[in-house]
């Protein structure tokens, strides 16, 4: 009987056999499970080491308390949430936090907004020229803005050469020059290309026959702004909002430079100030906080993509919205309107940061002032082209930002390899969800986490803390969700049948993945290496916890010497991260044939 | 080349339901099989298990005395070394590779010398209408060029067993019937077994020489085209192949129409669960006084060729196909006879009752 064969139990030998020649024609297995073992470990096990560091007695705290190294404790927890000092810890960095995270993505998407409506919508003046410089701030890094703020602004209170307006005569009040307003708008200013370029996605990508409809049943423009296209981005403001609130409340550059002189402190710079003064058990429970933020975010994004699809507007023709034609005046006021945001949020730092270094005595326009001392060096004092760190700090970026962005960029796409020839099995929705996990993680949980992790030797792993490997795995593990969403959609879209064709002419796995997948995916590869690598250099809170003095990258650099008052070199480190940052785009224009903001239309 | 045999092979995804079923079937050598059924009833999942892309969970696929799989003894054969060729369904160029580097890849990993592999070129060039295209990549060609590409490729390295999967859904309707005519043409030249994917009934019965119609991973039938048309095994075969597809009744719907096809097929109402009664074996007639059956034309289609003439039957419709302009117009009542070898009847589980003649 031959239904016999199908109803007995096959074999155990036979199994095995079938087995190994499953491993064996299905290379995406290995890579699979290796993969897994590898992202569980970086991902979950950070993760861990915190809640235990969060839960178990130092060795200096079990001599004080009278317990033993280890003992499990509530101690830190106690100590964060409700003991006399926790509202110093944590209730004010908290109120503080999210009354800075609410203002600035407030602003961040009422700005997003405005522009991304002017830049596609309206004819405004130098709209294409826009749609590229608007989204500068993006390309620098995150303490470029609050850098710029503080040589303006800068007062007494602090060491140093004195701010441009104070060597003007003018003495700014605390409150412009520190604390809340300030970072308020440095952060409002570094966040808004981000809402720019998703809501100018977002308009281009709505089918314009929805207008038209209405345009037909007699709707103004008016009308259709407030009864269509806004509710249509309803899901866009949802990302864009997201993700801004968790940049916000990772963020450490503008806390750190313009709220620590006056002891306005964020979660993000008490987290940092804990660590850095030897309360590990503090900082960690600080770090669970902000995860729990993380997560919260996480979950409600992916709760958002998988209930707001009735939003996806089903087909269309993707026709160029028709440019309301303004009014003159309208029109005028308008292009000033947008490029005066340019030259506030991208210009203006810029310009600041170089004045500075090219007047040799702040804030005195005078020609016989200016030199290039700060460049070339003077009076035995190192100039940024002799400067010793300013070298070893371009070195490591490069390095650093570098090795992390090549294994990012092989990971996302091996990860986009295993899941799409795994597609179905659970392996496969496993790589996909723990490499997503780091994705709205604010950086200084991440990096907490990490050093908790691999301060000591942990089993075959040596303790990583002061070298450089410690940084690039951080950085590899946080950029991962990005590499491994475009590594899945390269392969998802190049699908497994090319590979396929290979295998039944007889390629075996390393002519397939040299003639066939590697060909195929050079362009993705390199997008997935440059966008990390752009970002590594920019990368300020996730690694300020774990240089030391050897590994000192230009962002961290550039913070020290703004603690110790060398303002114009702070200045020159930023403008030497964003002509890196820049070139890179470039590059990436060049590879992908594409344009950032090729989305914004025109 | 021998018969390929496949028995008792099962493929489940996930734990959803069973792609393929306790699948049972031999194809015959040397034929032109067309595996034919609606969209997700495992044709796909059939054939890749043949050409060793998909494993089975289990069961046993051999070609003469070679295994290519088998769960009972473990034994399964690399894709590369069941020497066969297969053709996807999109068409699955490689878009960086040249026309001709295309077409070489197969004999590239058999390291062929450069001067073979271009000679063979050549040859598959003429062959397939290829000439002066093998510098250009794929998608500087039509769709046509793609495609006769794609059958260069896999013909490039001979192989007796050619597996292809629906390769004629993208092309327009003109370009289709020439590439029937040229599958055909080199099925007969090459003397090769071809396995063939559609779910097109006309693609089927146009080029097989023999079809497996399958339905939920399971076989319905297997024969000539011919014989799956006139004497479908089960009542899905009757309703898939065939088009207009074949009117279908439920036994007790309308007595007269049942009686008179059981005593024309010669059987027992009583075991008649539905029936079936193809659109050209409706006969019409001017005259409805004298005929049994009458029926009020509804609608009248002209195809060119032939009429569809829509009919309403006590409160149903059914479509008839004639050669002959409808003897009446929209309104009127017509004559119904019923030509033998076109009624078919089925019982309770949708098998065929055998007719008695
Ligand atoms: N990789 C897969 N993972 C999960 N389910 C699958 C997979 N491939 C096929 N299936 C399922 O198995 C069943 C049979 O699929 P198969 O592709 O063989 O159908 P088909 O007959 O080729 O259909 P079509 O005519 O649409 O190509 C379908 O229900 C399909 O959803
Ligand atoms: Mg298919």
């Amino acid at each position: 009987m031959t239904t016999l064969v199908g109803a007995t139990r096959t074999p155990l030998r036979a199994r095995l056999r079938l087995f190994g020649s499953r491993l064996a024609c299905e290379p995406g297995h290995l890579i699979g499970v290796a993969l897994a073992i590898a992202l569980a470990y970086l991902v979950l096990a950070p993760m861990l080491a915190v809640l235990g560091s969060s839960t178990q007695l130092t060795r200096m705290d079990a001599a004080r308390l009278g317990g033993r190294h280890g003992d499990l404790t509530l101690a830190y927890f106690e100590r964060v949430f409700t003991s006399p000092m926790s509202d110093h810890i944590f209730w004010t960095p908290l109120a503080n936090t999210l009354s800075v995270a609410a203002m600035a993505t407030a602003l961040a998407v009422v700005f997003g907004v405005v522009l991304a409506a002017l830049v596609t919508s309206t004819n405004i003046w130098g709209r294409k020229a826009l749609g590229f410089l608007l989204i500068i701030p993006y390309m620098l890094p995150s303490q470029a803005i609050a850098t710029a703020w503080i040589t303006v602004f800068k007062n007494r209170r602090t060491a140093g050469p004195a701010g441009v307006l104070e060597a003007l005569g003018f003495s700014p009040p605390d409150w412009l020059a520190y604390g809340q307003f300030p970072i308020v708008i440095c952060l409002a200013l570094s966040y808004f290309p981000f809402a720019f370029l998703l809501f100018s996605n977002g308009l281009n990508k709505i089918d314009t026959q929805l207008e038209e409809a209405a345009v037909t049943l007699g709707a103004r423009t008016r009308t259709i702004w407030v009864r269509i296209l806004l509710p249509l981005l309803i899901p866009t403001t949802m990302s864009v909002l997201l993700l801004t609130v968790a940049r916000t409340l990772g963020t450490f550059a503008a806390p750190y430079v313009l709220g620590t002189p006056v002891g306005y402190t964020l979660l993000s710079t008490s987290l940092y100030s804990h660590l850095r003064s030897g309360a590990p058990g503090v900082a960690a429970v600080l770090a669970i906080v902000l995860a729990v933020f993380g997560i919260a975010m996480l979950a409600f994004d992916v709760w958002m993509v998988r209930n707001w699809q009735r939003f996806v507007t089903v087909g269309g023709k993707g026709d160029k919205r028709q440019r309301a034609k303004l009014r003159p005046m309208a029109r005028i006021t308008q292009t000033a309107l947008a490029w005066t945001v340019f030259l506030v949020a991208a210009l203006g730092p810029l310009l600041v940061m170089l004045q500075s270094t090219l007047l040799r005595e702040p804030g005195v326009f005078r020609l016989d002032n200016v030199s290039l001392a700060y460049w070339f060096g003077f009076a035995g004092q190192p100039g940024v082209f002799t400067s010793p760190e300013i070298f070893w700090a371009l070195f490591n970026s490069l390095t650093i930002a570098g090795t992390a962005a090549i294994i990012c960029g092989v990971l996302g796409l091996a990860v986009g390899y295993a899941v799409v020839r795994l597609q179905g099995s659970w392996l496969s929705g496993f790589l996909r969800q723990v490499s997503f996990l780091p994705y709205l993680m604010p950086g200084m949980a991440f990096a907490a986490a990490f050093l908790t992790l691999f301060a000591v030797r942990r089993g075959p792993i040596p303790a990583l803390y002061g070298s450089i490997s410690l940084l690039v795995l951080v950085m590899v593990v946080t950029y991962l969700p990005y590499a491994s969403r475009s590594g899945i959609s390269a392969m998802m879209q190049v699908g497994r049948e090319p590979e396929e064709a290979g295998v039944v002419l007889g390629a075996g796995f390393f002519a397939r993945m040299l003639r066939i997948i590697g060909p195929l995916q050079k362009t993705a590869l390199v997008t997935a290496i440059i966008l990390p690598f752009i970002s590594g250099m920019k990368e300020l809170s996730l690694v300020v916890m774990l240089v030391t003095p050897g590994t000192e990258m230009l962002t961290t650099q550039s913070l020290r010497f703004l603690d110790y008052g060398f303002t114009q070199l702070a200045n020159a480190t930023v403008l030497i991260i964003g002509i890196v940052v820049m070139l890179m785009v470039l590059l990436l224009q060049r590879v992908t044939k594409s344009n950032l903001a090729g989305g914004l239309g025109g | 080349m021998p018969d390929i045999r496949l028995t008792s092979v099962t493929k489940t995804y996930g734990d959803k339901s069973r792609a393929v079923d306790d699948l049972t079937v031999t194809f015959a050598s040397g034929e032109f099989i067309c595996l034919l059924g609606p969209s997700g009833c495992g044709k796909t999942t059939t054939l890749r298990m043949i050409a060793g892309l998909e494993m089975p969970d289990s069961g046993e696929i051999s070609v003469g005395d070679k295994i290519f799989f088998s769960s009972q003894s473990g034994q399964f054969l690399r894709p590369e070394k069941r020497e066969l060729g297969l053709m996807f369904q999109s068409y699955a160029l490689w878009p960086h590779m040249s026309v001709e580097q295309n077409i070489v890849f197969g004999l590239d990993m058999k390291h062929m010398p450069a001067a073979k592999k271009a000679e063979r070129f050549a040859e598959l060039a003429k062959l397939l209408h290829l000439e002066g295209l093998g510098g250009r990549f794929p998608r500087e060609l039509s769709g046509g060029q793609q495609q006769r590409v794609a059958l260069a490729r896999m013909l490039a390295v001979s192989s007796n067993l050619l597996l292809l999967d629906e390769p004629l859904s993208n092309l327009d309707a003109s370009l289709r019937l020439e590439m029937r005519a040229e599958l055909k043409r080199l099925h007969h030249a090459l003397g090769c077994t071809v396995i063939f994917v559609t779910h097109d009934q006309l693609e089927a019965m146009t080029m097989a020489t023999s079809i497996t119609v399958m339905n939920n991973g399971r076989i319905e039938q297997q024969g000539a085209p011919m014989d799956v048309y006139r004497r479908p095994a089960s009542r899905f075969v009757a309703k898939f192949v065939g088009s207009p597809p074949m009117n279908m009744f439920k036994a007790g719907e309308l007595p007269l129409l049942s009686g008179e096809v059981a005593r024309t097929l010669g059987i027992s109402a009583a075991g008649m669960e539905t029936f079936g009664i193809r659109p050209e074996a409706i006969r019409l007639s001017a005259d409805c006084d004298s005929a049994v059956l009458r029926a009020r034309v509804d609608t009248i289609q002209p195809t060119g060729a032939d009429w569809i003439v829509g009919l309403v039957f006590g409160n149903r419709q059914l479509f008839a196909l004639t050669s002959e302009m409808p003897p009446r117009d929209i309104g009127a009542h017509v004559g119904i006879a019923l030509k033998a070898d076109g009624v078919h009847a089925f019982d309770k589980t949708g098998v065929a009752v055998e007719r008695v003649s």
